[in-house]
């Protein structure tokens, strides 16, 4: 290969773009003519440009892409960012066997119109394998706390047989919705396989296709504090919250994660 | 524009790009989420003063500069069979069987692969988002908040390099 100056370099490869004017392309078709040098290394540019052409077009994305990001396909993005106050906030606190029982015995108000969207979708048939998904850690959290850029507390539920990780009182942020084993309703399969029992809540059944974003906080192993971000009436989100929490509880019983659940009722259950 | 219809029209762009600049097809899933994470939460606010393909790249090129300056990945190749191996280009005109066409075709697409990956990640992500996801000059200063003459040079010295290594195995 003729080595050239940049000028010339970059000329060649501006034409390559078609990116000259009229006059730049002029003076190069003359220059081309006198100089077969200069001529081959265009050629050589626009085979190496049409070489990653075809390159990109044998890429494809594996399978795998789509599944993990299932809940965010079928969310809305939420209309402003999360609040952290409610955090400081950890008053009664509630251990969570008795906040699912509390929670879900009670009378729920009736479906809110999006909630009846969400349950009609619902009833799409499930997949003979529920897609499941798990908290699982970025790649952020090989990385100080401290030293984390601001979103780095964002997480996926995503592939199964990792386990969650967050640093003390970072928040936890799970996007998209835990899947349902549709009917009966109540019954949760997290992606270890076990199964929760909350209750035979319907309202917990309809979570399942509901774009259910929920911040947990975990303190030192410890769920802290959880919270629904979405547009559920607040009942809902409270059986949603109690029954999410249960999930992730159990989807942590290998003993990665034990302690004493908190529910954070300014978050679970608003004015209770 | 629904965050349905964005993914649908970015998922393979975006993931070639991670796939380029992490140099691992899991790091680039795993990166590949995060990207459209942010998207996700953007969407809503995004006012259409910057291209949408613009403002994608843009998501996704901070993300995966900032995970590898985090990380200190060096991208290992994705594919490298074929690396080092004495493949003449094939005639246009080919009468060999198919099979044999293809898997050519496969080898030199590796080498093309692997001649990228050997390049510095500026020069990288300039030839990439030219010559694979066809964005303008202007797209791509304004992706990666360049001048754009910085991108034309980068872009002529990338291809050449490029050029150099290919041409290198060739012989």
């Amino acid at each position: 290969m003729v080595v050239m100056d940049e000028p010339t370099l970059e000329l060649l490869s501006r034409a390559v773009d078609e990116d000259l004017d009229h006059e730049e392309a002029s003076r190069l078709e003359r220059r081309l003519e006198r100089e077969p040098e200069l001529a081959e290394q265009l050629a050589s540019l626009r085979a190496s440009r049409e070489a990653v052409g075809r390159l990109a077009d044998a890429m494809e994305p594996p399978a795998d892409l789509d599944r993990l990001l299932v809940p965010l396909r079928r969310s809305s993005p939420p209309e402003s960012p999360l609040p952290r106050w409610w955090l400081a906030v950890a008053a009664a606190v509630v251990a969570v066997g008795l906040g699912v029982a509390y929670q879900l015995g009670r009378e729920h108000a009736p479906p809110t119109p999006s909630l009846q969207a969400l349950r009609d979708a619902a009833k799409t048939p499930v997949p003979e394998r529920p897609e499941y998904f798990q908290l699982r850690p970025l790649p952020t959290s090989v990385i100080p706390e401290d030293e984390r850029p601001v979103g780095a507390r964002e997480r996926l539920l995503a592939t199964p047989d990792r386990m969650p990780d967050t640093g003390p009182g970072e928040p936890l942020v799970v996007v998209g919705p835990l899947p349902w084993a549709s009917p009966p309703a109540g019954r949760l399969t997290v992606a270890t396989g076990r199964t929760v029992l909350v209750a035979a809540v319907p309202h917990v059944a309809a979570c399942g296709s509901t774009p259910l974003e929920v911040e947990l906080a975990v303190r030192h192993g410890v769920i802290a504090a959880a919270r629904i971000v979405g547009g559920l009436s607040e009942d809902d989100a409270a059986a949603c919250a109690a029954a999410l929490i249960g999930a992730v509880v159990d989807g942590f019983a290998d003993g990665t994660y034990h302690g004493q659940m908190q529910v954070d009722p300014t978050g679970v259950a608003p004015g209770r | 524009m629904t965050f349905e219809e964005v993914y649908a029209r970015f998922r393979t762009p975006v993931w070639r790009l991670a796939c380029r600049l992490t140099g691992s097809e899991t790091e680039a899933l795993d990166a590949t989420q995060e990207i459209f994470l942010r998207v996700w939460k953007g969407l809503d606010g995004f006012r259409g003063e910057a291209r949408l393909s613009t403002w994608v790249f843009q998501i996704a090129w901070n993300y995966l500069r900032w995970y590898r300056r985090r990380t200190g990945a060096q991208p290992t190749l994705l594919t490298v069979d074929g690396v080092g191996e004495e493949v003449a280009a094939p005639p246009l005109a080919d009468d060999r069987p198919d099979p044999e066409r293809r898997a050519t075709a496969a080898q030199l697409l590796d080498r093309v692969e692997a001649a990228i990956d050997e390049l510095p990640e500026h020069y990288r992500v300039v030839v990439w988002l030219r010559d694979a996801e066809e964005l303008s000059y202007e797209q791509i200063a304004e992706v990666l908040d360049l001048p754009i003459g910085t991108v034309r040079s980068r872009l002529a010295r990338a291809r050449a390099s490029l050029h150099r290594t290919l041409d290198g195995r060739d012989g």
